[in-house]
């Protein structure tokens, strides 16, 4: 697979799954100077800044490619053991001395988040205290329960049980994702990007992209086929989260592969050369971050690690 | 499905999954005093005082027919949806006036014991304190998240390093199930204990049910049999099989969802306390060896209203 040079001359690997306003603020910063895979379970055509691909294999690059890999809530998508197998492959392609970032939901925060709620709740069951307990509780249960792409939260949203300032606190830019205040234009963005997408294409890769459109048409018409069940499971997809990390949880993980210098890092600071340009976390809206979430780095400094041990 | 009288005359409803601790416990209690149903998704003949029953199909009682029920660590195995339509099938079946008892793991205390053995890992990360933190992260979502029966809490217990009087603490009596079976696996005597206490089960039970419940376990093994490797698989999988949970619930979600079906006066009860009459009598929550629960968990009880005219389920 193709690597990608930033204007400095370094190979950074960016790895992200999903995430409409992220790829809407930050692609400009990512498709250009960083090598791009996309997780994703089913295939895609080749080509492009981007490559879709399953990171539960191997990583398609040889050892020693990259001087820094940031994994943006890619983690808790994988279960523990896949994460071990990804993060090794992640130290396999870094650079010695190499930066590994890390976003994911935060499992401490979110714990709090819901206790203060509860105990707010429990207080003074208000209909406000209800709604933002409610959302508590869903961010802590439900992705890992949903059996349904979109899963309670989505219903919560339709139904419109929710506090917007509260949920778009918790969950930053993203949270308009799937919901927009109703307004008279409201499909057109979508659209235009639809168009501009496909208008943006060589003819090859739009019948490319055509084909694919129609097999996963036919095949999710198609009676209990497998790729039907693929399509349609949300642990299959990989929407849904198979674990949650706090600081704790992913500094072992990340150890027990080799990693040194773990540290906790906000969503502005980082230790990869030139992130003032790319900026990958901080909302283009205003100084907070695209999606509230645990930053972590920590480094692949391999000379030293022959003789490491894992610390649990 | 019959309904079974207490001594005292009433009848009651009494709701739980499994759980050997907790059927060796009470089982002399409930048997003989309530109706009882096991949520169980493979519907089979009820067999002797038990009724299996798949709780997200309608109960089959009567409107108003029991003035109590219990249902012991049930609600955490129902989505949201299953939950709260199974909560309305317990309105229903409920005299007015009748008291609801519903009892599942305690998500709010599940959560403060991790962020206290985090912080506590954060100052100190000790072989003992990291192995307390892990744990209290299986708690709050293993049993979402396994694809085996067990999860990692069932790996955690076959191996040497064990933290007993922490598992124990955490799991009250129902921890010697799973140390029992964790324990006796690699000597391969789990067969042997299993087969003993079955056959003395079945010598226990009146004599003229012995015919009936042979007949029955041989029918589910020779159709189990039959059914071949792919379904035994998905049955045997933690979601298919109803193992998993798939939401959890503590002392303000319990309420709201017993509210939300038109149950009123809800209130947080300890392990041997009850507003259901007689309850001295049946104490089902807490241990035979002491003052303490079975199984740890949150218990609250609400009523159904006397006056009907408001107490429709919303």
């Amino acid at each position: 697979m193709n690597v990608t040079r930033a204007t400095d001359g370094r190979a950074n690997l960016h790895i992200w799954r999903t995430g409409e306003s992220y790829f809407q603020q930050k692609s400009p910063a990512f498709l250009k100077e960083w090598t791009n895979l996309k997780f994703s379970v089913l295939p895609h055509p080749e080509g492009g800044a981007i490559q879709h691909y399953d990171i539960c294999r191997p990583l398609p690059f040889p050892e020693d490619t990259f001087d820094s890999v940031y994994a943006l809530h890619i983690i808790e998508h994988l279960t523990p053991e896949e994460g071990g197998e990804f993060v090794a492959e992640v130290f396999r392609v870094l650079r010695s001395g190499g930066i590994f970032r890390v976003s994911t939901p935060d499992l401490e925060a979110i714990v709090r988040a819901y206790l203060e709620r509860l105990d707010e709740c429990a207080r003074q069951p208000t209909k406000r205290t209800i709604v933002r307990y409610d959302w508590g509780v869903l961010e802590l249960l439900d992705q890992m329960v949903r059996d349904r792409s979109g899963g309670l939260m989505r219903e919560t949203v339709k139904q419109g049980h929710f506090d917007a300032a509260y949920s778009r606190e918790r969950y930053g830019d993203v949270f308009d994702e799937f919901y927009r205040p109703p307004s008279p234009g409201r499909h057109e963005p979508v659209r235009k990007i639809f168009f501009e997408r496909v208008s943006s294409k060589s003819p090859a890769d739009l019948l490319r992209v055509i084909c694919r459109r129609l097999k996963g048409m036919i095949f999710g018409w198609l009676p209990s086929g497998k790729s039907r069940a693929v399509y349609e499971d949300p642990r299959k997809t990989r929407e849904s989260n198979l674990w949650t990390y706090d600081q704790l949880s992913l500094r072992l993980l990340l150890e027990e592969q080799g990693f040194e210098k773990f540290s906790v890092k906000s969503y502005s600071e980082s230790d990869i050369i030139g992130w003032e340009r790319y900026d990958l976390d901080r909302s283009t809206h205003g100084d907070h971050s695209v999606e509230p979430s645990l930053y972590v780095e920590a480094s692949a400094d391999k000379e030293t690690t022959s003789q490491h041990q894992g610390c649990r | 499905m019959r309904v079974n009288r207490a001594s005292d005359g009433r009848a009651n409803l009494h709701v739980w999954r499994e759980g050997r601790e907790y059927w060796c416990q009470k089982s002399p209690v409930f048997l003989k005093e309530w109706t009882n149903i096991q949520f169980s998704l493979s519907p089979r003949p009820a067999d002797g005082r038990v009724n299996y029953h798949d709780l997200r199909q309608p109960l089959r009682f009567a409107d108003a027919t029991f003035d109590a029920a219990d249902a012991t660590h049930v609600f955490e195995h129902l989505t949201t949806e299953e939950g709260r339509r199974f909560a309305g099938e317990l309105y229903r079946v409920l005299k007015p006036g009748a008291v609801c008892r519903v009892s599942t793991p305690d998500l709010e205390r599940i959560c403060r014991d991790y962020l206290r053995w985090l912080e506590q890992c954060l100052k100190e990360p000790s072989a003992k304190n990291l192995y307390r933190y892990h744990w209290s992260v299986w708690e709050i979502f293993d049993q979402i998240v396994r694809e085996k029966s067990g999860g990692r809490m069932l790996e955690a217990l076959q191996r040497p390093d064990l933290d007993v009087e922490f598992i124990e603490e955490r799991y009250g009596d129902v921890f010697r199930e799973f140390y029992g079976k964790a324990t006796a696996e690699p000597e391969n005597g789990a067969g042997d204990v299993t087969r003993g206490s079955a056959l003395g089960r079945l010598l226990a039970r009146p004599p003229v049910e012995i015919p009936a419940v042979i007949y029955r376990k041989v029918k589910t093994a020779v159709t189990s049999h039959l059914r071949g490797h792919q379904e035994a698989a998905v049955q045997d999988h933690p979601r298919q099989s109803g193992e998993c949970v798939k939401w959890m619930y503590d002392r303000v979600s319990l309420r709201l969802l017993l509210e939300g079906r038109g149950f009123e006066k809800a209130s947080v009860k300890s392990c041997s306390e009850s507003d259901i009459v007689g309850w001295e009598r049946y104490n089902l929550s807490r241990s035979n060896y002491g003052n303490y629960a079975i199984d740890t968990s949150v218990f609250v009880e609400a009523k159904k209203p006397r006056a009907s005219s408001m107490g429709t389920t919303p």
